[in-house]
């Protein structure tokens, strides 16, 4: 590159990030502190007694009616409340499931209060997809830093494709690669869901899909159940440290059977652990606990350092 | 679409996912020795400096959200930057030295390229943009799909592919376009 290329290339990569970080503190969202106080209001009082009417929250919080009903349809939206028959329902935070196999989970436990409910996930640490993937991606970067590196490779190129300098086809099949990739994720998700989902209810148990189009046929009444575990391999465990979201296997066995039922690659597997450890136990008190903890939390706006003081791994 | 609604719902699984992650210490420590690996190699390589600054900014994108775990607002507008700084450099050293005109292959190839690498990069690095549904999100990913159509279509165009097969290549590959960068569940 020459001088004045040189130079510009420091003035521009400074000008990109100063805009992006500008962008980014600009489009923010700040908190709506009346969603904050509803939220706290309904993970405090509405946990277990679900159902709630507006007048109900406009009374418990004091905001006027029409307030609290334009907050209430905001979160159901988001998918934080969902409305019955019986009135509107705060949806438990370890519920994963979409808006529609959430109601049919709801109908099959004949509205059961349901306090965990996800997707099995078995490809997500499959070591064939996740190596699939890696060559796909480490393929087309092979190809990249053939064209550069490798000059045969480059004047096979160019004669081929007439793209000069080569390195801008390699390119081109690595943003090809990328979209692939992606792709290829979505659809592996995209078939996972809606198919073997589990679903925790308080007084129907365990419930879970034991083949494609299952209407949760598979269940362990919470009486039946004997013990529970986790268990996390090492592909999970990296995923865990270094991926999106948590996943791990739930074993448990059911009395009078040998053989446990393991639930594959679930999305937060510790927290599904509690939940059906707190049902064999008859205690779900630790949730009001945990759902004050996270009330609390969430009354915060945007602190610097969201971690607590002293923090302990739970 | 009650945005404020769907950011407390990503902050409560968050959350919950401090359980899983390293403390916020060993993170730091982790990418700070990453950061140090990365300058040596580069240093030792003896390579140049526009170059090296390239790569190290992608180093940097591509290993902070692997590392960094902790999501409030200071680690958020340090993603931020750092994905600006490296979308900068790369489109600019891109155009740069490769530059030939405006209508020529080389030029559409290197527009598909900064498209699909800005969004996978940004999904990369902020990642509740990938699972965000709300009107920006999606105002955003239509035109990113409608510049990609058009940019597909006279990259055919100037490799003298018929016009016909031409809109069908750009509508399969924005379709595949589309479905990779539109929000979608994280599980």
């Amino acid at each position: 590159m020459s001088d004045i290329g040189s130079i510009l290339i420091y003035i521009v990569t400074i000008i990109g990030g100063a805009i992006a970080g500008g962008l980014y503190y600009l489009l923010k969202k700040r908190r709506d502190p009346v969603l904050v106080n509803i939220l706290e209001y309904l993970t405090r009082y509405h946990l277990d007694e679900r159902a709630f009417s507006i007048d109900k929250i406009a009374e418990g919080t004091q905001l006027p009616k029409e307030v609290v009903e334009r907050a209430i349809v905001r979160l159901e939206r988001a998918g934080i409340v969902v409305k019955t028959k019986r009135g509107y329902e705060l949806v438990d935070p370890l519920v994963f499931l979409t808006p529609r196999d959430y109601e049919r989970a709801l109908r099959l436990t004949k509205g059961d209060n349901i306090i965990y409910g996800a997707y099995q996930m078995p490809y997500i640490t499959d070591i064939k997809y996740v190596i699939f993937q890696i060559i796909l991606l480490l393929g087309a970067f092979v190809f990249v830093l053939a064209t550069l590196f490798i000059p045969q490779v480059g004047a096979f190129v160019v004669a081929k494709t007439n793209v000069d300098p080569p390195v801008v086809f390699a390119l081109f099949i690595l943003a090809i690669a990328m979209i692939l990739v992606d792709v290829i994720d979505n659809l592996e998700k995209a078939w996972i869901r809606e198919r073997y989902s589990v679903v925790v209810g308080i007084h129907s148990g365990v419930l879970y899909d034991v083949s494609v189009a299952d209407e949760l046929s598979g269940r362990i009444p919470r009486g039946a159940i004997a013990r529970v575990d986790i268990d996390v391999n090492w592909r999970q465990k990296l995923k865990n440290l270094f991926g999106e979201v948590p996943v791990g296997d739930v074993k448990i066995w059911a009395r009078g059977k040998k053989e446990p039922i393991v639930f594959r690659s679930v999305p937060y597997p510790r927290e599904l652990f509690m939940v059906i450890r707190a049902l064999q136990l008859g205690s779900l008190e630790w949730r009001k606990k945990y759902a004050r903890e996270l009330a609390l939390w969430r009354g915060r706006i945007y602190p610097f350092f969201s971690y607590r003081r002293g923090r302990r791994r739970r | 679409m009650g945005e404020e609604a769907e950011e407390l719902k990503f902050e409560v699984l968050e959350r919950i996912e401090d359980a899983y992650r390293f403390p916020v210490s060993i993170q730091l420590f982790l990418l700070f020795i990453a950061e140090m690996i990365l300058f040596g190699v580069l240093y030792g390589l003896r390579v140049p400096l526009p170059e090296a600054l390239i790569v190290f900014l992608l180093g940097t994108a591509i290993l902070y959200p692997i590392l960094i775990k902790v999501r409030n607002f200071l680690s958020e507008l340090v993603a931020a930057v750092i994905y600006g700084c490296m979308m900068a450099s790369v489109a600019y050293y891109l155009f740069y030295v490769v530059y030939k005109g405006l209508l020529t292959k080389e030029f559409w190839m290197l527009v598909i390229l900064i498209l699909v690498f800005g969004v996978e990069l940004f999904h990369h690095m902020y990642e509740k943009a990938k699972t965000l549904r709300t009107v920006p999100i999606y105002t955003a990913d239509i035109i990113l799909s409608i510049v990609f159509a058009f940019s597909v279509f006279m990259f055919l165009q100037a490799i003298n592919v018929d016009i016909i097969w031409s809109i069908l290549i750009a509508i399969a590959t924005t379709v595949l376009y589309a479905y990779a960068i539109f929000p979608e569940k994280p599980y």
